[in-house]
């Protein structure tokens, strides 16, 4: 063997052995950023001071979303559903109250109704979406535990994402559909195909 | 050594070549049978010319058998040119040759000297041997003379005689209207099954069927050690193993197909899921175990279905049969949804009539322990076979019609399952997306059959 032949055998052992963490052994994290939504290039917890001012419970569902063990992060990062569009109009369990609050928001806020990317307002959304996730098998998710994750999501997608807060959010939300079409083109354009942006 | 000495030698070899040659054909294997044949044929016409009143007809019984008894010793052959097939058979089974045997019946109770059976059944006159020859049926080696040679119990000889009821897989060759065809009744069998327990969700045949898995619309073609390697060696049979050897006959596609069904196939491909012997851990085979669904009457049913699977074997348009187009079900709403879910194979996955996802190794399942790096690898791999396929029945309250309608059509990539081990394997089987495979009408009834199964929701928010 050649001294030329003997530096490529080196350099092929040393790129090798160099190699990045094994693909099998990515986070769950990881693995969602291989089909991202614009939603996974947010934060994933909300500041202190808005979490402070929600009631007990509302911040008891939280701590479970984030949580790692049993809660929501321990398939997809939190930054999910807590960037997530979706909207779920007050009124709790009933849903015949959701409806005249949906009607009532169309009324006040009539943005929140013009680009999907930005808001999805729905009635029951985040009772099926919480519901959906809880019935994927191995997600152990207790029904108290889902029921506290889902009082905090509905509580709020209300509370930072309407009203007062809604012009901020627009500017959060289109800032994070940016970095989407910024980092991959390609399932920007898949998702704005699929109208899943 | 002379010029002279060495002409000498060489003679003397080559005489001593010879020798052996014709020494080698004069004890060639098949003689034997032929002989007997002759003998055994000459004397069945003295009977009859014995039994014979007519003394005219009894002597030219005697002749025919006189004459039999002389009749030279020959490799006979089919040659069914079009299929391409040069079939030696007949040199032992003289009874099945008709220059020797015109009306290619006897009283002959074995092989190689018993006639054909049902000869006179239309299955047997609707392949005449002469058309036909013997291996485009029966598969072996149709050159060979000599007995393991000529059956395909030879190393390297992929495609031995196919035995019971794994010969009709033949039929399937050629045969568009296997579904009524006399004759193929468990071939046909096999083709129901294939499509009721929902392997066209993972395996297409001839371009129909799902992308998860290989195609096998020319299964029956390929190199079975390349399939399989030494994987033979953890097929089970009633509890045993095949022989332990590479070459045996018993290593076969026949066995191999029916292996992953009357075995657990994550059994018979283990694969490496702890990573000892690649850089990256690979999952066991994908496919689920069916041994509690499927009899072993039913996985020979199967497996004579997809022996007919090929595409390497040139035949001509002439011989195919058409068979009648697929029958509209005549169904609507609910109903045609969950025809639907069953026609397109959803049930390879999500379980018959959508009961109970099936195993998805490494997947997040119900009943896996904490995972923990400590534990021995046994267990972890018992907690990974926990993996599961969702049952659809607790998610798809979880959906509207147009959520439904919107997964099914974009699929589920292979990504989004949670590993219960980090470490592990990724799940390799995924949902594919079904958008422009199934219809718009059928997509809606698909929704609302799946809708209709829901559990009811007792979440209380």
């Amino acid at each position: 063997m050649n001294k030329l032949n003997l530096i490529l055998a080196a350099a092929l052992l040393a790129a090798f052995s160099a190699a990045p963490v094994r693909a099998a052994e990515m986070s769950e994290k990881e693995k969602a950023m291989t089909h991202p939504y614009p939603n996974d290039f947010g934060p994933e917890t909300i500041p202190a001071e808005t979490l402070k001012s929600y009631p007990a419970n509302v911040q008891a569902g939280y701590k479970k979303l984030i949580s790692t063990k049993g809660g929501c992060a321990q398939c997809h990062s939190a930054a999910r559903p807590l960037n997530s569009r979706f909207v779920e109009p007050e009124g709790g369990m009933d849903e015949a109250k959701q409806e005249a609050s949906l009607a009532a928001l169309k009324k006040a806020q009539p943005e929140l109704f013009g680009d999907i990317t930005v808001w999805q307002v729905e009635t029951k959304v985040w009772s099926r979406y919480v519901k959906r996730m809880m019935n994927k098998p191995g997600c152990g998710i207790a029904k108290a535990d889902g029921k506290a994750i889902y009082e905090f999501l509905a509580f709020d997608s209300i509370k930072r994402k309407t009203g007062a807060n809604a012009a901020s959010w627009a500017a959060h939300r289109k800032g994070l559909v940016e970095q989407l079409k910024a980092k991959d083109m390609k399932r920007y354009e898949e998702l704005k195909a699929a109208k899943d942006l | 050594m002379s010029y002279r000495k060495a002409f000498i030698v060489s003679n003397a070899l080559m005489l001593g070549a010879f020798i052996w040659a014709f020494a080698k054909d004069f004890n060639a294997e098949w003689r034997p049978y032929q002989k007997k044949y002759y003998q055994m044929a000459g004397d069945a016409l003295d009977k009859k010319a014995d039994a014979e009143k007519d003394q005219k007809k009894a002597e030219a019984l005697r002749a025919e058998a006189k004459k039999m008894r002389r009749s030279p010793m020959e490799i006979k052959q089919i040659i069914a040119n079009d299929l391409g097939r040069f079939d030696r058979c007949v040199t032992c089974h003289v009874g099945m040759d008709e220059y020797t045997n015109p009306s290619l019946v006897n009283d002959f109770k074995e092989n190689p000297y018993k006639s054909h059976p049902k000869v006179d059944a239309a299955l047997v006159k609707a392949h005449p041997f002469t058309k036909f020859g013997c291996t485009s049926c029966h598969s072996g080696q149709g050159l060979a003379t000599q007995v393991d040679a000529a059956h395909g119990w030879v190393k390297h000889w992929e495609k031995p005689m196919l035995k019971g009821v794994h010969i009709q897989g033949s039929c399937v060759k050629c045969h568009g209207n296997l579904d009524t065809l006399k004759g193929a009744e468990v071939a046909a069998q096999g083709k129901k099954l294939f499509s009721k327990h929902g392997c066209q969700g993972c395996h297409a045949v001839n371009g129909w069927g799902g992308v998860v898995s290989v195609e096998l619309g020319d299964i029956a073609d390929k190199p079975f050690e390349r399939i399989a390697g030494y994987n033979f060696k953890k097929i089970r049979f009633d509890g045993k193993e095949l022989p332990n050897d590479h070459h045996h006959t018993e290593w076969n596609l026949q066995n191999w197909i029916l292996a992953h069904l009357i075995n657990d196939p994550a059994a018979v491909t283990p694969n490496d899921p702890f990573a000892h012997y690649n850089a990256e851990p690979i999952p066991p085979s994908g496919m689920p175990d069916f041994t509690k669904e499927i009899s072993r009457a039913e996985a020979d049913a199967i497996t004579a279905y997809l022996s007919g699977q090929t595409k390497e074997e040139v035949i001509p348009h002439r011989y195919f049969v058409p068979g009648p187009a697929p029958k509209d079900p005549g169904l609507s709403g609910a109903a045609h949804g969950k025809y639907v879910y069953s026609k397109y194979g959803c049930q390879g996955c999500h379980g018959i009539d959508a009961k109970e996802g099936r195993r998805r190794f490494n997947a997040a399942g119900e009943g896996q322990a904490d995972y923990d790096e400590k534990m021995p690898e046994a267990e972890q791999l018992a907690n990974m076979n926990l993996g599961a396929e969702p049952t659809l029945p607790k998610l798809v309250g979880t959906y509207t019609h147009a959520e439904l309608v919107h997964k099914i059509e974009a699929g589920v990539p292979a990504t989004e399952a949670k590993k219960w081990s980090p470490k592990g394997p990724m799940p390799m089987v995924y949902m594919p997306a079904w958008k422009g495979k199934i219809s718009k009408r059928e997509l809606d009834d698909l929704a609302t059959w799946l809708k209709s199964i829901a559990v009811k929701d007792d979440s209380g928010f």
